[in-house]
């Protein structure tokens, strides 16, 4: 089940998880230092681009909040992003110990997780799988 | 042989009709015998416990151990494992294949780690089984016949019949702790003491074994870790944000505690020469919201919340670097660049990577606390990376930060990100030569380069790294280290001893009792040689020649 967590978003708006607990979520953790998840980025816009009924959630660990919107305009982000500076929300979700991990919840269960750096037909699969169980 | 006078006989005057001495008169060394006859007849099963094999192997994990000073280790320091495979690729690849750059996980490790717990184990369990039998068991009711050929003899005559004699004797031995058995038809019986000395030795073998047993759940079960924390900043314990993290093998799950730590202030207090003195760290700690604990942390006296402690490892200085890029207005860095002590001219090191515009840009900072300006010629003379025409330094004396100053070189180009790279390292090598120089000073305006980014150094902290771990198998570590003393002490300075007691009537015929006693000590020979007198001297005034004159067992306890 997803913890209750509630912060900020890259440009500010207040987040809470309680909002992304319907429907399939895929939620990306990563940061702007991370070489793995510069190199991610792009499969990532593709795939939210190309599975419209997944809602799609970034998690910003160990990092600023100015580098983390450099990052997402660089990249152009299309979905939004939770600073998590601490990594408390990440270390909640996974027991990964770096990013990038992407994590597929469906109606608030994580069912999948993808280690490292990832790509738009992986993750449209996990998506599949994770629906499908 | 006969000595009325009760004076000890010499060793080398072998007694009358000497029987054979026992092939084990000690009892302790038998092992039991093994189901495993197939493995005894080859060998194995004995070499299995054989205290040799242990040692062997100890070895060979002290051995191993020793590996990680030689070889860079990819968890500790994986800059230098990458730096080797670049340098000596196929000597790094034999090297990958024997599991040399990861040691404390290599399957060979493990099973020499996995045999000596067993030959431990197969040494210990039966030796202790015979130790514990040995003690429960009465002591053996010697053969009848003359008392062994042993070293320390006396004989004396007493008028006291033989029944009244062994009244005054056996219990007075027993009084003096040590273990009498019974008496054969003959008259005759044996006195042990020194047990414990076995049990001692029991004890630190044992130790041994929870000692690698506690090494073994704290890798199981336990993590290390490092938390880089800037003054003012929280960190939250997750796997996330510990540096180099070492994780447990099992229940990752259920590892660790998220709580979260502030480093509110660190202090240090410096000596003349530069040297800290003396370095605090003021933390707090919430867990799920609450303030629990607020601390000062110290060498040597750790943060202890939940079964995680977090021990001060270094300090140094953290700087608020903002970059601005002028083609877009936005700020494109804003973040705490950790400068570590070690660099050119006593000053310390950072980089800030900006890899979000084209081409990519990199800065390499060089922080002095104190910044002196130097002259050209002070400046060749460091002849150091910095080269002749950078004209600072760090000043000599404790790093205070009375006039703090970051000089930096800019980088353009590609910053590598490509491939694995530590946070704190530019990775030059599709970079090329720096493009620009600048300097910046806490608060001062912003730097403005060649290429119009802006570079300004907002705020100066102190940080502090310390190393947290969980090491649920410390308890272990501790009992192993009060068994090995409890254990050492006894082994080194007790001894086994034995006794044979003869009381039998006057063969002559007389109403008169001749009483033999014989002593052997296993170890500490010199020493029993004193105390054997001492017994003999206070067995004789108990069972004298001259019957009247004897002390009763009660007025020879307040002797004892």
């Amino acid at each position: 089940m997803m913890p209750d967590y509630t912060g900020r978003t890259t440009d500010g708006s207040p987040f809470d998880l309680g909002d992304h607990t319907e429907g399939t979520v895929v939620i990306n953790v990563w940061g702007s230092w991370c070489g793995p998840c510069r190199e991610e980025a792009p499969e990532l816009v593709a795939a939210a681009r190309s599975l419209p009924d997944a809602r799609f959630l970034g998690i910003d660990v160990q990092d600023s909040e100015t580098n983390a919107r450099a990052f997402e305009k660089e990249f152009g982000i299309p979905y939004p992003s939770v600073l998590d500076p601490t990594s408390q929300l990440a270390g909640r979700l996974t027991d990964a110990v770096s990013p990038p991990v992407t994590l597929v919840a469906v109606d608030g269960h994580v069912r999948t997780q993808i280690l490292g750096a990832t790509n738009a037909e992986q993750i449209a699969c996990a998506v599949r799988e994770a629906e499908a169980a | 042989m006969t000595d009325n006078s009760g004076k000890t006989l010499t060793p080398d005057k072998p007694p009358e009709k000497a029987e054979a001495r026992p092939s084990e008169p000690d009892g302790f060394s038998h092992l039991p015998p093994t189901p495993m006859r197939a493995m005894q007849r080859l060998g194995g099963w004995r070499a299995l416990r054989s205290m040799r094999t242990a040692i062997w192997l100890l070895l060979a994990l002290v051995a191993a151990t020793l590996l990680p000073t030689l070889v860079p280790q990819e968890l500790a320091n994986p800059q230098g494992v990458r730096d080797w495979k670049e340098k000596w690729p196929a000597f790094s690849d034999i090297l990958e294949r024997l599991h040399l750059f990861d040691v404390f996980s290599a399957p060979w490790f493990v099973a020499i780690y996995a045999a000596l717990l067993v030959v431990l184990v197969l040494c210990l369990v039966p030796r202790t089984r015979a130790f514990v039998r040995q003690v429960r068991r009465a002591v053996r009711r010697p053969g009848e016949g003359a008392l062994p050929d042993v070293a320390l003899q006396a004989e004396w005559v007493t008028a006291l019949p033989a029944e009244e004699a062994a009244r005054r004797v056996v219990p007075y031995l027993r009084r003096r702790r040590w273990r009498v058995g019974k008496a054969n038809a003959a008259g005759q019986c044996v006195a042990e003491k020194g047990a414990a000395r076995e049990g001692g030795s029991l004890l630190f073998h044992w130790s041994f074994l929870v000692l690698m047993a506690g090494l073994f759940v704290s890798a199981m079960f336990g993590w290390s870790g490092y938390a880089v924390l800037v003054e003012g900043r929280e960190w939250v314990e997750t796997p996330m944000s510990i540096i180099q993290y070492d994780p447990p093998v099992f229940f990752e799950d259920s590892a660790h505690r998220e709580f979260t730590l502030t480093l509110d202030t660190f202090d240090v207090r410096y000596r003349d020469d530069g040297s800290a003195a003396d370095f605090v760290a003021s933390v707090r700690v919430a867990d799920e919201g609450e303030t629990v604990i607020a601390k000062e942390v110290r060498v040597n006296d750790p943060l202890d919340y939940r079964g995680v402690k977090a021990y001060l490892h270094s300090f140094g200085w953290a700087a608020r670097i903002v970059v601005t890029d002028p083609v877009s207005g936005d700020e494109v860095f804003d973040d705490w660049v950790i400068l570590e002590p070690g660099g050119p001219r006593n000053m310390h090191t950072g980089v800030v990577k900006i890899p979000s515009i084209r081409p990519q840009a990199g800065l390499e900072l060089f922080f002095a606390p104190t910044g002196v300006v130097l002259t050209q010629e002070q400046a060749a003379a460091f002849d150091d990376e910095l080269g002749p025409n950078v004209l600072l330094a760090q000043r000599p004396g404790p790093p205070t930060p009375d006039a703090p100053v970051v000089y930096f070189r800019e980088y353009r180009g590609n910053l590598g990100l490509d491939r694995p790279q530590p946070i704190g390292v530019l990775d030059k090598s599709r970079l090329g030569d720096p493009v620009d120089i600048g300097a910046v000073t806490p608060g001062g305006n912003a730097f403005e380069l060649e290429d119009g980014l802006e570079v300004s150094f907002r705020e100066l902290r102190q940080y502090s790294r310390l190393q947290v771990k969980r090491d649920p198998g410390l308890g272990l570590v501790a009992a192993a280290g009060v068994l090995l003393l409890v254990g050492l002490v006894p082994s080194l300075y007790l001894a086994r001893r034995r006794l044979w007691i003869w009381i039998r009537p006057d063969p002559d015929g007389q109403e008169r009792t001749v009483i033999t006693l014989g002593g052997l000590a296993y170890q500490r020979k010199e020493a029993f040689n004193g105390e054997f007198e001492d017994l003999r001297r206070r067995l004789e005034a108990l069972a004298p020649t001259d019957a009247d004159s004897g002390a009763t067992p009660n007025e020879s306890r307040e002797s004892t």
